[in-house]
Protein backbone atom coordinates (compact mmCIF):
# COMPACT_ATOMS: atom_id res chain seq x y z
CA UNK A 1 0.00 0.00 0.00
CA UNK A 2 1.39 3.44 -0.83
CA UNK A 3 2.06 6.11 1.78
CA UNK A 4 -0.76 8.38 0.73
CA UNK A 5 -3.33 5.62 1.10
CA UNK A 6 -1.96 4.63 4.49
CA UNK A 7 -2.11 8.24 5.71
CA UNK A 8 -5.68 8.62 4.44
CA UNK A 9 -6.65 5.42 6.23
CA UNK A 10 -5.12 6.64 9.50
CA UNK A 11 -6.86 9.99 9.20
CA UNK A 12 -10.15 8.12 8.77
CA UNK A 13 -9.59 6.62 12.22
CA UNK A 14 -7.65 3.43 11.53
CA UNK A 15 -4.82 4.06 14.00
CA UNK A 16 -3.41 0.57 13.47
CA UNK A 17 -2.53 1.45 9.88
CA UNK A 18 0.25 3.61 11.34
CA UNK A 19 2.07 0.36 12.18
CA UNK A 20 2.79 0.02 8.46
CA UNK A 21 4.64 3.34 8.38
CA UNK A 22 6.52 2.66 11.61
CA UNK A 23 7.49 -0.77 10.32
CA UNK A 24 8.58 0.63 6.96
CA UNK A 25 10.78 3.49 8.19
CA UNK A 26 11.96 2.55 11.66
CA UNK A 27 15.24 0.87 10.69
CA UNK A 28 16.45 3.79 8.56
CA UNK A 29 15.28 6.40 11.03
CA UNK A 30 16.98 4.73 13.99
CA UNK A 31 20.26 4.53 12.04
CA UNK A 32 19.86 8.18 11.00
CA UNK A 33 19.38 9.33 14.63
CA UNK A 34 22.09 6.99 15.90
CA UNK A 35 24.46 8.61 13.40
CA UNK A 36 23.67 12.11 14.57
CA UNK A 37 23.64 11.36 18.30
CA UNK A 38 26.43 8.77 18.24
CA UNK A 39 24.39 6.62 20.58
CA UNK A 40 22.08 3.74 19.65
CA UNK A 41 19.73 4.02 22.63
CA UNK A 42 19.28 7.78 22.25
CA UNK A 43 18.76 7.15 18.54
CA UNK A 44 15.97 4.67 19.23
CA UNK A 45 14.34 7.01 21.77
CA UNK A 46 14.37 9.96 19.39
CA UNK A 47 13.14 7.85 16.46
CA UNK A 48 10.27 6.71 18.67
CA UNK A 49 9.51 10.29 19.69
CA UNK A 50 9.58 11.36 16.03
CA UNK A 51 7.02 8.72 15.06
CA UNK A 52 4.75 9.82 17.89
CA UNK A 53 5.13 13.50 17.00
CA UNK A 54 4.43 12.73 13.35
CA UNK A 55 1.29 10.81 14.27
CA UNK A 56 -0.01 13.69 16.37
CA UNK A 57 0.56 16.12 13.49
CA UNK A 58 -0.54 13.80 10.73
CA UNK A 59 -3.49 16.00 9.85
CA UNK A 60 -0.95 18.74 8.92
CA UNK A 61 0.96 16.40 6.64
CA UNK A 62 0.49 17.00 2.96
CA UNK A 63 1.51 14.18 0.63
CA UNK A 64 1.61 16.72 -2.21
CA UNK A 65 4.37 18.73 -0.53
CA UNK A 66 6.62 15.92 0.63
CA UNK A 67 6.92 12.21 1.08
CA UNK A 68 6.17 10.87 4.54
CA UNK A 69 9.73 9.56 4.73
CA UNK A 70 11.18 13.03 4.09
CA UNK A 71 8.86 14.56 6.67
CA UNK A 72 9.61 12.05 9.42
CA UNK A 73 13.36 12.41 8.80
CA UNK A 74 13.01 16.18 9.23
CA UNK A 75 11.08 15.78 12.47
CA UNK A 76 13.68 13.33 13.78
CA UNK A 77 16.58 15.56 12.76
CA UNK A 78 15.06 18.52 14.61
CA UNK A 79 14.50 16.39 17.72
CA UNK A 80 18.12 15.21 17.54
CA UNK A 81 19.35 18.80 17.31
CA UNK A 82 17.16 19.76 20.28
CA UNK A 83 18.61 16.91 22.33
CA UNK A 84 22.19 17.83 21.40
CA UNK A 85 21.50 21.42 22.41
CA UNK A 86 19.95 20.38 25.69
CA UNK A 87 22.96 18.23 26.43
CA UNK A 88 25.10 21.27 25.66
CA UNK A 89 26.69 19.54 22.73
CA UNK A 90 28.02 21.76 20.02
CA UNK A 91 25.64 21.26 17.15
CA UNK A 92 27.42 22.26 14.02
CA UNK A 93 26.28 21.95 10.47
CA UNK A 94 28.29 23.39 7.60
CA UNK A 95 25.35 24.71 5.66
CA UNK A 96 21.67 24.08 5.42
CA UNK A 97 21.97 22.48 2.01
CA UNK A 98 24.35 19.72 3.06
CA UNK A 99 22.25 19.29 6.19
CA UNK A 100 19.13 18.91 4.06
CA UNK A 101 20.81 16.52 1.67
CA UNK A 102 22.23 14.44 4.48
CA UNK A 103 18.90 13.97 6.18
CA UNK A 104 16.93 12.87 3.15
CA UNK A 105 16.19 9.18 2.75
CA UNK A 106 17.44 7.89 -0.59
CA UNK A 107 14.92 7.11 -3.30
CA UNK A 108 15.99 4.54 -5.86
CA UNK A 109 14.09 3.12 -8.78
CA UNK A 110 12.65 -0.40 -8.76
CA UNK A 111 15.32 -1.79 -11.07
CA UNK A 112 18.19 -0.51 -8.92
CA UNK A 113 16.38 -1.71 -5.83
CA UNK A 114 16.07 -5.25 -7.14
CA UNK A 115 19.67 -5.28 -8.31
CA UNK A 116 20.88 -4.15 -4.87
CA UNK A 117 18.74 -6.82 -3.18
CA UNK A 118 20.22 -9.45 -5.48
CA UNK A 119 23.78 -8.32 -4.71
CA UNK A 120 23.08 -8.39 -0.97
CA UNK A 121 21.74 -11.94 -1.27
CA UNK A 122 24.91 -12.98 -3.12
CA UNK A 123 27.38 -11.70 -0.52
CA UNK A 124 29.85 -14.30 0.74
CA UNK A 125 29.78 -15.66 3.38
CA UNK A 126 25.96 -15.49 3.52
CA UNK A 127 26.08 -14.05 7.03
CA UNK A 128 27.31 -10.76 5.51
CA UNK A 129 24.02 -10.46 3.61
CA UNK A 130 22.10 -11.45 6.74
CA UNK A 131 23.88 -8.76 8.74
CA UNK A 132 23.10 -6.06 6.18
CA UNK A 133 19.44 -7.05 6.12
CA UNK A 134 19.11 -7.32 9.89
CA UNK A 135 20.77 -3.94 10.54
CA UNK A 136 19.53 -1.82 7.63
CA UNK A 137 16.13 -3.37 6.97
CA UNK A 138 15.01 -4.87 10.27
CA UNK A 139 16.43 -2.23 12.63
CA UNK A 140 18.48 -4.60 14.75
CA UNK A 141 21.32 -3.06 16.76
CA UNK A 142 24.93 -4.26 16.81
CA UNK A 143 24.24 -5.45 20.36
CA UNK A 144 21.32 -7.61 19.22
CA UNK A 145 23.33 -8.96 16.30
CA UNK A 146 26.25 -9.75 18.60
CA UNK A 147 23.87 -11.77 20.80
CA UNK A 148 22.43 -13.62 17.76
CA UNK A 149 25.88 -14.57 16.45
CA UNK A 150 27.41 -15.13 19.89
CA UNK A 151 30.17 -12.61 19.30
CA UNK A 152 31.18 -9.07 20.27
CA UNK A 153 29.81 -5.81 18.85
CA UNK A 154 33.34 -5.02 17.60
CA UNK A 155 33.33 -8.22 15.52
CA UNK A 156 29.90 -7.29 14.15
CA UNK A 157 31.36 -3.91 13.20
CA UNK A 158 34.25 -5.58 11.38
CA UNK A 159 31.93 -7.97 9.53
CA UNK A 160 29.66 -5.09 8.60
CA UNK A 161 32.56 -3.08 7.14
CA UNK A 162 33.71 -6.09 5.14
CA UNK A 163 30.17 -6.74 3.93
CA UNK A 164 29.83 -3.14 2.73
CA UNK A 165 33.20 -3.15 1.00
CA UNK A 166 32.27 -6.37 -0.81
CA UNK A 167 28.86 -4.96 -1.75
CA UNK A 168 30.45 -1.74 -3.11
CA UNK A 169 32.83 -3.85 -5.20
CA UNK A 170 29.96 -5.88 -6.61
CA UNK A 171 28.10 -2.73 -7.54
CA UNK A 172 31.02 -0.93 -9.12
CA UNK B 1 5.53 21.10 7.95
CA UNK B 2 8.63 20.82 10.08
CA UNK B 3 11.59 22.58 8.59
CA UNK B 4 15.09 21.60 9.61
CA UNK B 5 16.58 24.02 12.10
CA UNK B 6 19.81 25.74 11.41
CA UNK B 7 22.27 25.41 14.25
CA UNK B 8 23.71 28.36 16.07
CA UNK B 9 27.27 27.63 15.07
CA UNK B 10 28.66 26.97 11.64
CA UNK B 11 31.57 24.63 11.02
CA UNK B 12 32.09 20.91 10.80
CA UNK B 13 29.40 18.55 9.53
CA UNK B 14 28.09 16.26 12.22
CA UNK B 15 25.20 14.44 10.67
CA UNK B 16 25.87 13.07 7.26
CA UNK B 17 24.42 9.63 6.87
CA UNK B 18 26.56 7.76 4.39
CA UNK B 19 25.04 7.87 0.91
CA UNK B 20 25.71 4.17 0.43
CA UNK B 21 23.97 3.34 3.72
CA UNK B 22 20.96 5.34 2.61
CA UNK B 23 20.88 3.41 -0.63
CA UNK B 24 20.89 0.09 1.24
CA UNK B 25 18.06 1.34 3.47
CA UNK B 26 16.06 2.37 0.40
CA UNK B 27 16.53 -1.07 -1.16
CA UNK B 28 14.47 -2.76 1.55
CA UNK B 29 11.98 -5.09 -0.19
CA UNK B 30 8.30 -4.26 0.22
CA UNK B 31 6.69 -6.45 2.82
CA UNK B 32 9.92 -6.89 4.75
CA UNK B 33 9.20 -6.61 8.47
CA UNK B 34 11.17 -4.69 11.08
CA UNK B 35 11.37 -5.16 14.82
CA UNK B 36 7.92 -5.62 16.37
CA UNK B 37 9.40 -4.50 19.70
CA UNK B 38 9.96 -0.97 18.38
CA UNK B 39 6.65 -0.83 16.49
CA UNK B 40 4.70 -2.09 19.52
CA UNK B 41 6.38 0.49 21.76
CA UNK B 42 5.46 3.35 19.39
CA UNK B 43 1.87 2.14 19.01
CA UNK B 44 1.50 1.67 22.78
CA UNK B 45 2.61 5.25 23.38
CA UNK B 46 0.32 6.57 20.68
CA UNK B 47 -2.61 4.75 22.19
CA UNK B 48 -1.68 5.80 25.68
CA UNK B 49 -1.76 9.39 24.52
CA UNK B 50 1.57 9.73 26.17
CA UNK B 51 3.92 12.56 25.32
CA UNK B 52 7.52 11.57 25.33
CA UNK B 53 10.08 13.88 26.65
CA UNK B 54 13.30 11.98 26.97
CA UNK B 55 15.50 14.86 27.95
CA UNK B 56 16.91 14.87 31.42
CA UNK B 57 15.83 17.98 33.28
CA UNK B 58 18.12 19.85 35.60
CA UNK B 59 17.51 20.97 39.13
CA UNK B 60 17.97 24.62 40.05
CA UNK B 61 21.08 24.15 42.16
CA UNK B 62 21.40 27.78 43.22
CA UNK B 63 17.95 27.85 44.84
CA UNK B 64 18.58 24.67 46.82
CA UNK B 65 21.88 25.91 48.23
CA UNK B 66 20.39 29.24 49.24
CA UNK B 67 17.59 27.51 51.16
CA UNK B 68 20.02 25.19 52.99
CA UNK B 69 22.27 28.10 53.90
CA UNK B 70 19.31 30.03 55.35
CA UNK B 71 18.16 26.94 57.24
CA UNK B 72 21.57 26.45 58.86
CA UNK B 73 21.54 29.98 60.22
CA UNK B 74 18.19 29.66 62.01
CA UNK B 75 18.12 29.50 65.85
CA UNK B 76 17.89 25.98 67.34
CA UNK B 77 14.32 26.39 68.69
CA UNK B 78 13.16 27.48 65.23
CA UNK B 79 14.76 24.43 63.62
CA UNK B 80 13.05 22.12 66.17
CA UNK B 81 9.70 23.81 65.52
CA UNK B 82 10.15 23.42 61.77
CA UNK B 83 11.05 19.73 62.16
CA UNK B 84 7.94 19.06 64.32
CA UNK B 85 5.69 20.95 61.92
CA UNK B 86 7.23 19.14 58.90
CA UNK B 87 6.73 15.75 60.56
CA UNK B 88 3.06 16.52 61.14
CA UNK B 89 2.59 17.75 57.60
CA UNK B 90 4.46 14.77 56.09
CA UNK B 91 2.61 12.18 58.19
CA UNK B 92 -0.74 13.80 57.34
CA UNK B 93 0.24 13.84 53.68
CA UNK B 94 1.42 10.24 53.81
CA UNK B 95 -1.90 9.16 55.33
CA UNK B 96 -3.81 10.96 52.59
CA UNK B 97 -1.50 9.48 49.93
CA UNK B 98 -2.06 6.00 51.40
CA UNK B 99 -5.74 6.31 50.70
CA UNK B 100 -5.23 7.48 47.13
CA UNK B 101 -4.46 5.09 44.29
CA UNK B 102 -1.83 7.53 43.02
CA UNK B 103 -0.34 10.73 44.41
CA UNK B 104 -2.43 13.76 43.52
CA UNK B 105 -0.42 15.98 41.17
CA UNK B 106 0.03 19.57 42.20
CA UNK B 107 1.75 22.43 40.40
CA UNK B 108 2.38 26.00 41.47
CA UNK B 109 3.85 28.58 39.16
CA UNK B 110 5.29 32.06 39.50
CA UNK B 111 3.65 35.14 38.02
CA UNK B 112 4.05 35.16 34.22
CA UNK B 113 6.88 37.26 32.74
CA UNK B 114 7.74 38.18 29.19
CA UNK B 115 10.90 36.48 27.98
CA UNK B 116 13.67 38.07 25.89
CA UNK B 117 12.05 36.55 22.80
CA UNK B 118 8.79 38.31 23.65
CA UNK B 119 6.95 35.19 24.75
CA UNK B 120 5.13 34.69 28.04
CA UNK B 121 6.94 32.43 30.48
CA UNK B 122 6.40 31.07 33.97
CA UNK B 123 8.68 29.45 36.53
CA UNK B 124 7.64 26.40 38.53
CA UNK B 125 7.78 27.08 42.28
CA UNK B 126 6.42 23.70 43.35
CA UNK B 127 5.48 20.54 41.51
CA UNK B 128 4.41 17.12 42.64
CA UNK B 129 4.41 15.15 39.44
CA UNK B 130 4.75 11.45 40.27
CA UNK B 131 8.04 10.08 39.03
CA UNK B 132 8.42 12.74 36.39
CA UNK B 133 10.80 15.63 36.84
CA UNK B 134 9.54 18.76 35.18
CA UNK B 135 11.54 21.56 33.65
CA UNK B 136 12.09 24.57 35.90
CA UNK B 137 9.75 26.69 33.81
CA UNK B 138 7.69 26.85 30.64
CA UNK B 139 7.26 29.31 27.82
CA UNK B 140 4.13 29.59 25.70
CA UNK B 141 4.81 28.85 22.05
CA UNK B 142 3.61 31.16 19.30
CA UNK B 143 -0.07 30.62 18.40
CA UNK B 144 -0.63 28.42 21.47
CA UNK B 145 -4.30 27.49 21.93
CA UNK B 146 -4.05 28.12 25.69
CA UNK B 147 -3.37 31.20 27.79
CA UNK B 148 -0.50 31.62 30.24
CA UNK B 149 -2.99 31.32 33.14
CA UNK B 150 -3.92 27.83 31.96
CA UNK B 151 -0.33 26.52 32.11
CA UNK B 152 -0.63 25.11 35.68
CA UNK B 153 -3.74 23.14 34.65
CA UNK B 154 -2.01 21.77 31.56
CA UNK B 155 1.10 20.74 33.51
CA UNK B 156 -1.09 19.17 36.21
CA UNK B 157 -3.04 17.29 33.54
CA UNK B 158 0.20 15.99 32.06
CA UNK B 159 1.30 14.78 35.51
CA UNK B 160 -2.10 13.20 36.16
CA UNK B 161 -2.00 11.18 32.93
CA UNK B 162 1.48 10.00 33.80
CA UNK B 163 0.34 8.99 37.31
CA UNK B 164 -2.65 7.06 35.93
CA UNK B 165 -0.52 5.28 33.36
CA UNK B 166 2.13 4.38 35.99
CA UNK B 167 -0.55 3.09 38.35
CA UNK B 168 -2.26 1.04 35.63
CA UNK B 169 1.00 -0.57 34.58
CA UNK B 170 1.61 -1.67 38.17
CA UNK B 171 -1.97 -2.67 38.88
CA UNK B 172 -2.96 -4.81 35.89
CA UNK B 173 -0.95 -7.80 34.69
CA UNK B 174 0.46 -7.47 31.17
CA UNK B 175 3.50 -8.27 29.06
CA UNK B 176 6.06 -5.55 28.40
CA UNK B 177 5.61 -5.75 24.64
CA UNK B 178 8.97 -7.34 24.03
CA UNK B 179 9.13 -10.39 21.86
CA UNK B 180 10.34 -13.52 23.68
CA UNK B 181 13.92 -14.57 22.82
CA UNK B 182 12.76 -17.78 21.06
CA UNK B 183 11.35 -15.80 18.15
CA UNK B 184 10.37 -18.84 16.08
CA UNK B 185 7.86 -20.09 18.64
CA UNK B 186 4.24 -19.05 19.06
CA UNK B 187 3.44 -17.07 22.19
CA UNK B 188 0.58 -15.32 24.02
CA UNK B 189 0.70 -11.61 24.68
CA UNK B 190 -1.35 -9.36 26.94
CA UNK B 191 -0.94 -5.65 26.30
CA UNK B 192 -2.32 -2.81 28.37
CA UNK B 193 -3.69 0.30 26.66
CA UNK B 194 -4.52 3.59 28.30
CA UNK B 195 -6.75 5.72 26.08
CA UNK B 196 -8.47 9.06 26.52
CA UNK B 197 -12.03 10.02 25.72
CA UNK B 198 -13.44 13.53 25.74
CA UNK B 199 -16.49 12.01 27.41
CA UNK B 200 -18.61 8.87 27.72
CA UNK B 201 -21.03 9.13 24.84
CA UNK B 202 -23.51 6.60 26.08
CA UNK B 203 -23.78 3.74 28.50
CA UNK B 204 -26.18 1.01 29.52
CA UNK B 205 -25.90 -1.83 32.04
CA UNK B 206 -22.96 -3.49 30.40
CA UNK B 207 -21.73 -1.35 27.50
CA UNK B 208 -19.92 1.97 27.41
CA UNK B 209 -19.31 4.07 24.32
CA UNK B 210 -16.27 6.32 24.64
CA UNK B 211 -16.26 9.36 22.36
CA UNK B 212 -13.23 9.30 20.08
CA UNK B 213 -10.98 12.34 19.75
CA UNK B 214 -12.50 13.72 16.58
CA UNK B 215 -9.68 16.27 16.30
CA UNK B 216 -7.31 13.33 15.79
CA UNK B 217 -9.76 11.40 13.63
CA UNK B 218 -10.31 8.73 16.24
CA UNK B 219 -13.55 6.79 16.04
CA UNK B 220 -15.77 6.09 19.06
CA UNK B 221 -14.93 2.96 21.01
CA UNK B 222 -17.57 0.61 22.36
CA UNK B 223 -16.50 -1.70 25.19
CA UNK B 224 -18.23 -4.19 27.43
CA UNK B 225 -17.85 -3.60 31.15
CA UNK B 226 -17.39 -6.70 33.31
CA UNK B 227 -17.98 -7.28 37.00
CA UNK B 228 -14.25 -6.71 37.47
CA UNK B 229 -14.14 -3.33 35.69
CA UNK B 230 -13.00 -0.68 38.14
CA UNK B 231 -14.36 2.87 38.23
CA UNK B 232 -12.10 5.51 39.70
CA UNK B 233 -12.60 9.18 40.53
CA UNK B 234 -10.37 11.54 42.55
CA UNK B 235 -7.86 8.73 43.00
CA UNK B 236 -10.39 6.40 44.70
CA UNK B 237 -12.46 3.41 43.62
CA UNK B 238 -16.07 4.52 43.22
CA UNK B 239 -19.36 2.98 42.11
CA UNK B 240 -19.97 2.84 38.35
CA UNK B 241 -22.79 5.34 38.75
CA UNK B 242 -20.36 7.96 40.12
CA UNK B 243 -18.96 8.47 36.64
CA UNK B 244 -21.52 10.17 34.43
CA UNK B 245 -21.91 10.35 30.70
CA UNK B 246 -20.28 13.74 30.16
CA UNK B 247 -17.19 13.14 32.25
CA UNK B 248 -13.81 13.22 30.50
CA UNK B 249 -12.20 9.86 31.16
CA UNK B 250 -9.22 7.63 30.62
CA UNK B 251 -10.18 4.03 29.95
CA UNK B 252 -7.79 1.18 30.40
CA UNK B 253 -8.07 -1.99 28.37
CA UNK B 254 -6.21 -5.24 28.50
CA UNK B 255 -5.78 -6.91 25.10
CA UNK B 256 -4.95 -10.56 24.73
CA UNK B 257 -3.63 -12.03 21.49
CA UNK B 258 -1.89 -15.16 20.30
CA UNK B 259 1.16 -14.58 18.08
CA UNK B 260 2.36 -17.22 15.63
CA UNK B 261 5.37 -17.22 13.30
CA UNK B 262 4.59 -17.13 9.58
CA UNK B 263 5.66 -19.93 7.25
CA UNK B 264 9.33 -19.69 6.23
CA UNK B 265 10.35 -18.15 9.55
CA UNK B 266 14.02 -18.72 10.42
CA UNK B 267 16.50 -17.50 13.01
CA UNK B 268 17.43 -14.35 11.07
CA UNK B 269 14.17 -13.33 9.41
CA UNK B 270 10.81 -13.99 10.93
CA UNK B 271 7.52 -12.22 10.47
CA UNK B 272 4.72 -12.96 12.90
CA UNK B 273 0.92 -12.93 12.68
CA UNK B 274 -1.44 -12.10 15.47
CA UNK B 275 -4.96 -13.30 16.22
CA UNK B 276 -7.52 -10.49 16.65
CA UNK B 277 -7.05 -9.05 20.14
CA UNK B 278 -9.62 -9.88 22.82
CA UNK B 279 -10.23 -6.58 24.62
CA UNK B 280 -11.28 -6.32 28.26
CA UNK B 281 -12.21 -3.04 29.88
CA UNK B 282 -10.31 -3.10 33.18
CA UNK B 283 -10.80 0.45 34.44
CA UNK B 284 -12.50 3.76 33.74
CA UNK B 285 -10.86 6.76 35.39
CA UNK B 286 -12.60 10.11 35.65
CA UNK B 287 -10.20 12.98 34.97
CA UNK B 288 -10.04 15.78 37.52
CA UNK B 289 -10.16 18.71 35.06
CA UNK B 290 -11.94 19.60 31.82
CA UNK B 291 -10.70 17.67 28.79
CA UNK B 292 -9.11 20.68 27.08
CA UNK B 293 -6.17 20.60 29.52
CA UNK B 294 -5.35 16.99 28.63
CA UNK B 295 -5.33 17.64 24.90
CA UNK B 296 -1.94 16.91 23.35
CA UNK B 297 -1.99 20.28 21.63
CA UNK B 298 -2.21 22.03 25.00
CA UNK B 299 0.92 20.28 26.28
CA UNK B 300 2.68 20.80 22.97
CA UNK B 301 2.05 24.55 23.33
CA UNK B 302 4.66 24.65 26.07
CA UNK B 303 8.39 24.95 25.53
CA UNK B 304 10.63 23.99 28.41
CA UNK B 305 12.74 26.63 30.12
CA UNK B 306 15.89 25.19 31.61
CA UNK B 307 17.50 26.47 34.81
CA UNK B 308 20.73 28.41 34.28
CA UNK B 309 23.72 26.27 35.20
Amino acid sequence: MNEEKIVTQILKGDTDAYRLLVDRYQAGLIIHCENILKDREDGEDIAQEAFIKAFRSLSNFSAEKAKFSTWIYRIATNLCIDLLRKNKSKVVVDDIQSHMEAMQPSHIDEEEKQFLQKMINELEPPKYGELIKAYFWEGKSYKELAATYGTSTNTIGTWMSRAKVQLKEKLS
Amino acid sequence: MDEPRKSAAQGEVVMKLDKFDRKIIAARPDGYHSSTRFTDAVMAKIRNGEILSSSVRNMNVTKKETFMMKFKHLPTFAIIAIIIASTLVVSGGAYAAYQLLWPKPEVRLSEPKTSASGRKEVTISFAQCGKQSLASGYELKKNAPITIDEVPMVVKAHCELDAISTWANKEFPHDDGHQPPEMMKAFDRTMLWTSMATHIKSRNDSTLTFAGLTKYHQADTVLEATSKTRYIADGHDVAASAITADDPVVYITSEFSHITPDAGCNAMHCSMSSTPAVKTLVAVVKLSQPFQYYDQLAWQSLAERMACM
